[in-house]
This record gives structure tokens, sequence and C-alpha cells, in this order.
């Protein structure tokens, strides 16, 4: 369970990563655009995105900034933008590393495996 | 005041909550909740959510949040704070206790001093190693 729980927070960090890499987006659009891209099937709570993102401004790989911007109803409301920074860069260039390493040990364990069908 | 229908009360209830949850610094935890407030206001604005359900739907309760931070959370700086309010709340209980005692002794000796002189005799005591008393200082012999 650990090391699910870890696997699922180093992705959720490396795809936040990565959307920040096109440029500056806050809380609402970062979770939206994962959403979107994953064509639906990663859905990020917000309840689980912001302590994500207070712990990498913490830990200095992204910073934020509060700005005004006028929301889709055309009301003009602050909102916490966020921005990657170098630390950010080189921690996703790691975690990129980690999780391709995953991807092809995965791949291995099946490529190694008998597979059992259900009917059998 | 309203947005899109929640009430500010609302929010303010919501973040109160998660507030009583976050076992952290305390700078950590304003931070932390300058952020969220800042991002439920704008997620109000946003979307088309009619009420407080709605938002919690979208951010979770505030336990799940809570919990969310403090995984989150460097777990030294959670200890540390723990063990800073423990420590508080020794350092307090010691203090009222000693003054507790200190009042318990002030009223004990007062009592012994006030039965001393119902009896016909009072002593005034000094402290101990100062010169002994002239026979004049002695007060309340009959």
């Amino acid at each position: 369970m650990a090391v699910m729980d870890s696997f699922k927070k180093g992705s959720m960090e490396m795809l936040t990563l990565l959307i920040l890499q096109e440029g500056d987006i806050h809380g609402y659009k970062l979770s939206q655009t994962i959403t979107e891209r994953s064509g639906g099937v990663l859905k990020i709570q917000e309840g689980s995105l912001y302590p994500l993102l207070y712990r990498m401004t913490e830990a200095g790989t992204i910073s934020c900034h509060n700005e005004t911007a006028e929301t889709k109803f055309g009301r003009k409301r602050p909102r916490v933008v966020y921005h990657l920074e170098p630390k950010g860069r080189d921690r996703l260039v790691m975690l990129k590393s980690e999780y391709e390493k995953i991807q092809e040990g995965i791949r291995d364990v099946f490529r190694n495996s008998k597979e059992i069908g259900y009917g059998a | 005041m309203e947005h899109n229908g929640v009430a500010d009360r609302d929010v303010k209830k919501y973040l109160r909550s998660v507030k009583k949850l976050l076992h952290c610094p305390r700078t950590q935890r304003n931070e932390f909740l300058r952020q969220l407030e800042t991002n439920i206001y704008f997620f109000i604005s946003e979307s088309e959510v009619e009420d407080m359900e709605e938002v919690i739907k979208e951010f979770g309760s505030p336990e799940e949040i809570a919990q969310n931070f403090l995984d989150e959370c460097n777990s030294k700086a959670v200890s540390r704070s723990i063990r800073f309010k423990q420590m508080t709340s020794r350092f307090i209980t010691a203090i009222v206790l000693i003054a507790a005692i200190a009042l318990v002794s002030i009223y004990l000796i007062d009592l012994i001093d006030h039965i001393n002189y119902r009896d016909g005799y009072f002593v005034d005591t000094v402290g101990y190693g100062s010169p002994p008393p002239d026979e004049t200082d002695v007060v309340g012999v009959r």
C-alpha cells in the first residue's frame, strides 16, 4: 500500500511538473488539464492537489504568486498561479527517469510471466 | 455575502474545520489555508457551483484535505509541532500546579499564624540566618 501511495504521489508530482513546464498555471486549470489530457482517466481531486502544490512550493521546485484574473463569468477574482523553478526541472528529469525504470520493470515482469486465462 | 449561491460563512466554516485538523507549525498552516481559501473562491467563481456540497465534493471533506496535507507535510516538522504543543501544555500545567501549591502554603501559614495568635502567642518569624530579634520586636505577648 505504501509503495502504491508513493507511486501515486510521485506520478502526480511528475504530471504537475510536466504541465508547469509549458507555462504558469493556476490550480483549478492544472487539474482540468490533467483530466483532459488523460482522456478523463486521471481525475485529481483538488483536496489532494493543493497539499501537493503546497509541499512542492515548500521544497522550492515550484513557486506561487497571487494575481487577479477575470473569471469566465466576467468577475475579477484573485487566484494562485504556480510557476516551475529550475529545481523543479531537475526534479522532473529525475522523476521521469524513475517512472521509465518502473514502467520497464513492470513490462519485464509481464513479459516473463505466463498469462493464465480466467476461464482455464 | 454570497458567491454563486455559496455563502461566505459556509466557506469560512469549512476552512475553520480544516484548520482545527492541521497539527503542524502555524506558519505552514496559515500559508496553506491562505492558498486554499483563494483557490476555493476562484473555483466557486469559475465553475457553476450552487452550494457548499459541490465545493466539498471537489475539494474533499475537511478530514480528507487535512489528512492529505499532513501526508504531504514534512513529518519531522509535524512531530516537532506536536512535541512543542505537548511541552507547552506541560509547562502551563506545571505553572498552575506551582501557583496552587504556593497559594495553599500561604493559606496554611496564615492559618497557623492565626491559630497561634488566638492562643496568645504570635511570634513573627524572621528569615534563616538573620540576627535574633530584639525582645521589643516580639509582638502579641501578654
